[in-house]
């Protein structure tokens, strides 16, 4: 009696790392969606980070393991596919961000696609009016350690500092218009 | 022990990152000599700069390392083109971040304050409807929204397509009904009322 084909007869092993690379994505987005639909984590961006480092980790294991027999067979091979997904990964995450906090191009597109008969232009302006609150901001900046609240009011942190620093330093570079706003001098 | 691979092969991994590294110095060359906050244009031939080095480099090396075939060489080229891409939208994204991103401008106007700024002060200073209005002007600029009448419409194009499918997403992880998706602005229920219009 012959014996059944072994997986590798099935999926051309002729392109194992890009096989790899999208075994590690699709698990990585497996997890992330499974995990997002029984509560969608506090610190997200960690999480996301975590389930693409976790299904790396499994598919090397699976492949140590003899479990997963189209891995690379060498050392560039897996240099490679680590790369791809963690370059494709890392891209998904920051496409997340846009994702969940909505672009205010994206919100004014769909407002008007959803009124075939047109929209006027107040209406369009207070769909993104009506977006993320300022609050949702300055959390986002505490919540990062950037920022502090004080009784006297918002004051950034060392970290704040050395980041916006390094930020005014890259915009000089690219020779990016300086920020436009400018609190008052105290009184 | 897993063979450590030729030359011709660490080059073609190495591929992507040489390509990300030239659209970087093409981007910033651009930027530096058209001063003038022309963002897509000079990320896009920063991007294209990137691409022909990344394309030279995994060709030389596919032609170098003889693959067991035609399709792992496709494969390993394609792989590298994934790599270069993802790398080059995240440059991108966090460029564009740079220059328009209104936490960064909040983060900047706190650390440059002389003095702790209020979550009022600086509401103020970060307003949304500015926002608003630089983003309506874009999309008519770009045709994404024609003005008619004094009403705007919109015209199917690709980012309609993407806002429709970030949307759809949206929906798959957080489970949020569509109807909820965007908030109907106050102001459209007021002129509904008032002209028997549905904008």
């Amino acid at each position: 009696m012959q014996a059944p084909p072994t997986p590798s007869a099935w999926i051309p092993s002729d392109m194992c790392e890009l096989i790899t690379s999208g075994v590690v994505l699709c698990l990585a987005l497996a997890g992330h969606v499974a995990i997002w639909r029984v509560r969608p984590p506090r610190r997200d961006t960690v999480a996301l980070l975590a389930a693409g480092g976790g299904a790396m980790g499994v598919v090397i294991a699976a492949s140590g393991l003899g479990l997963w027999r189209l891995g690379p067979d060498t050392l560039p091979g897996w240099v490679q596919v680590v790369l791809a997904a963690g370059a494709a990964w890392l891209a998904y995450c920051e496409l997340y961000l846009a994702i969940k906090s909505q672009s205010p191009s994206s919100q004014m597109l769909l407002y008007a696609a959803r009124h075939p008969q047109g929209v006027v232009r107040e209406d369009l302006l207070a769909v993104v009016a009506n977006g993320p609150a300022e609050d949702e901001r300055v959390e986002t900046l505490v919540n990062g350690g950037l920022v502090r609240r004080t009784s006297a009011g918002l004051e950034p942190t060392a970290a704040g500092r050395r980041l916006a620093r390094a930020i005014t330093m890259v915009s000089g570079i690219y020779r990016l218009p300086p920020a436009v706003h400018k609190p008052r001098e105290p009184a | 022990m897993i063979p450590l691979g030729s030359g011709a092969e660490w080059m073609l991994v190495a591929a992507p990152a040489a390509g990300l590294a030239s659209a970087v110095a093409a981007h910033l060359g651009l930027c530096r000599v058209r001063e003038g906050n022309r963002i897509v244009p000079t990320l896009l031939a920063g991007a294209v700069v990137g691409a022909v080095v990344m394309l030279a480099i995994s060709w030389w090396s596919v032609q170098r390392m003889e693959p067991p075939s035609w399709l792992d060489a496709i494969g390993r080229v394609f792989l590298n083109c994934l790599t270069y891409n993802a790398g080059f939208y995240l440059y991108s994204s966090l460029f564009i971040a740079l220059s328009s991103s209104l936490r960064i401008e909040a983060l900047r106007i706190v650390a440059d304050a002389p003095a702790p700024v209020s979550p009022a002060e600086l509401a103020a200073l970060t307003d949304r409807s500015r926002l608003a209005t630089g983003r309506l002007h874009r999309l008519v600029s770009a045709g994404r929204l024609i003005l008619r009448g004094g009403r705007y419409f919109c015209r199917p194009d690709w980012l309609l397509l993407v806002s429709r499918f970030y949307s759809l997403w949206r929906r798959v992880l957080f489970a949020v009904p569509y109807s909820a998706e965007i908030v109907p602005p106050s102001r459209a229920t007021q002129a509904q009322s008032q002209t028997g219009v549905r904008s």
